[in-house]
């Protein structure tokens, strides 16, 4: 099988998106190239902008880094315990079939 | 409006017109130049992770293939665009002519050149992604890498050959880095960063003769006398906007850039300009500027969109700017003035600070070390233009957005 790992963002406003991505890119690269709304990535995955915020399993909800951690608090939505940056989660196989949500604004 | 918008230029200003004009509805034709061949891709990667290798040209994509089409937006690539018919209101390009109804020049800057030195086959600069290969495919071969200028690229670059094993030195005119956009305390930390990491600094100083064997530069002798051996050579002695277009059609130009109003209109009311080719009147410190940026190539391509459907509220951003060096984030919020007050909140050997410009506690510029949190909220306080209690910002154990 090849490197292709299929996950699924649901928008604020219940739109899904089942998109393939490739392993070791961002989750906002996936994003980004899938044409999926809701994420900005205003500084194109530099970790700062706070701008491709995205809730995630349970199983991937702590922050990489402390930098991750701080620019989560201040993120345009309340940060909730499964918040995390898009451009910081590296798709692994993990990752498959994994289902994100994002927020109703990035900014 | 049949011929719809034409857009000159595909770089992050470019890109995000097109892309707003169809996110707010705008339904008519929408052209996309590009002088390139290739998708529109992210700027900062060249000097960092593209250049690393840590990402593909393909990760740095703007948008994914499909998106031009599915919005309907014509991406046209490889196309030189050589004058405006602003009686007839089309573009006169190589090989054809394009009609308009708007017109927005987002043409962006090349890299300054220095004289005398196109002719040597190392010696290169770093504007596009061109670029960016040959400078790449030459690291891989030099043991030793000269940068002329030091500057955000040019530090960029020094980092990121210093962490594959090259040997850097740097030519610096004035007395610092990055002395004429940091102030002396942030510049002198960069300083010491680079010395630490390696680089061989060469400060108030000008390359003076240049050495060759065959068409590859060899050695360079600087005015201080010192002559430097070196194989590889990048100049990156700063940006100039790309306004030749803009000038045979006689728009009004300033600070060599093209000059727009608050809904990005140049002198001519069909035309707008966005992104690193234009300056402007920056309504939060009142000054002619220039913000050559992402953020203001992003934003102003926001406005441009809201402008053409009649929503501009103009354009009023809070500039923001990022470089990363080594382990070093470098994050600026804001815009320095004059008369401003400063205070140093964290610490500098601990490479984790800000050093805040303030008058009477309203803070203007944030320049921030490793300290995300202080630049994000430094964004809003500068925004909302809350009075600072400057007593408690210097306590960096206290979070700055809870100081005002």
């Amino acid at each position: 099988m090849s490197d292709a790992i299929n996950i699924t963002f649901i928008t604020a406003d219940q739109q899904r998106f089942s998109i393939s991505g490739t392993l070791g890119s961002s989750l906002m690269e996936t994003a980004i190239a899938n044409n999926v709304p809701g994420i900005e990535a205003e500084c194109g995955g530099a970790c700062a902008c706070a701008t491709c915020h995205v809730f995630v399993p349970s199983s991937l909800a702590a922050p990489n880094d402390d930098l991750e951690d701080v620019m989560l608090d201040e993120v345009a939505v309340t940060r909730q315990s499964n918040s995390r940056l898009a451009c910081q989660i590296e798709l692994s196989t993990d990752l498959q079939d994994a289902v994100f949500h994002l927020p109703e604004r990035q900014i | 409006m049949s011929e719809g918008v034409v857009i000159v230029g595909a770089g992050h200003a470019g890109t995000t017109a097109a892309a707003t004009l169809r996110q707010l509805g705008f339904d008519a034709p929408i052209k996309l130049l590009s002088a390139e061949a290739t998708l529109p891709y992210h700027r900062p990667p060249l000097s960092k992770a593209w250049l690393a290798g840590e990402k593909s040209a393909e990760q740095i994509q703007l948008r994914n293939e499909n998106f031009y089409q599915i919005n309907a937006i014509e991406l046209i690539n490889s196309c030189s665009v050589t004058a405006i018919d602003t009686h007839n209101k089309r573009l006169e390009c190589a090989a054809s002519l394009l009609r308009y109804d708007k017109l927005i020049l987002a043409t962006g800057c090349q890299a300054r050149p220095l004289a005398g030195l196109d002719e040597y086959t190392n010696v290169l600069s770093l504007r596009n992604l061109a670029d960016a290969r040959r400078l790449q495919e030459q690291l891989g071969q030099a043991h030793h890498l000269t940068l002329i200028g030091g500057g955000f690229v040019g530090l960029e670059v020094a980092a990121t050959a210093r962490k594959r094993g090259i040997a850097v030195d740097v030519i610096e005119a004035e007395s610092g880095l990055l002395k004429r956009v940091l102030p002396d305390l942030v510049a002198d930390f960069f300083l010491q960063k680079h010395r630490t990491e390696g680089v061989n600094l060469h400060l108030n100083t000008v390359a003076k003769s240049f050495q060759a064997k065959e068409n590859r530069l060899c050695s360079i002798t600087l005015s201080n006398q010192h002559t430097l051996y070196t194989d590889l050579v990048l100049v990156c002695i700063g940006d100039s906007p790309a306004v030749d277009l803009a000038g045979a059609a006689h728009l009004r130009t300033e600070l060599a850039a093209i000059y727009v109003d608050p809904q990005l209109r140049t002198s001519c009311d069909h035309i707008y300009a966005i992104g690193d080719c234009t300056s402007f009147h920056l309504p939060l410190s009142g000054q002619l500027t220039r913000l050559p940026s992402v953020q203001n190539a992003v934003d102003q391509g926001k406005a441009v969109a809201q402008s053409l459907v009649g929503k501009g509220t103009g354009y009023d951003p809070v500039p923001w700017f990022w470089s990363d060096q080594y382990n070093i984030k470098l994050q600026i919020a804001g815009v320095s003035t004059d008369n401003t007050t400063l205070l140093l909140r964290g610490s500098p050997s601990d490479e984790k600070f800000s050093v805040l410009e303030h008058i009477q506690g309203r803070l203007m510029a944030v320049y921030s070390i490793n300290s995300a949190a202080d630049h994000l909220a430094a964004r809003t306080l500068i925004k909302n233009k809350l009075p600072l209690d400057v007593n408690l910002a210097a306590d960096s154990s206290v979070a700055l957005k809870d100081c005002a």
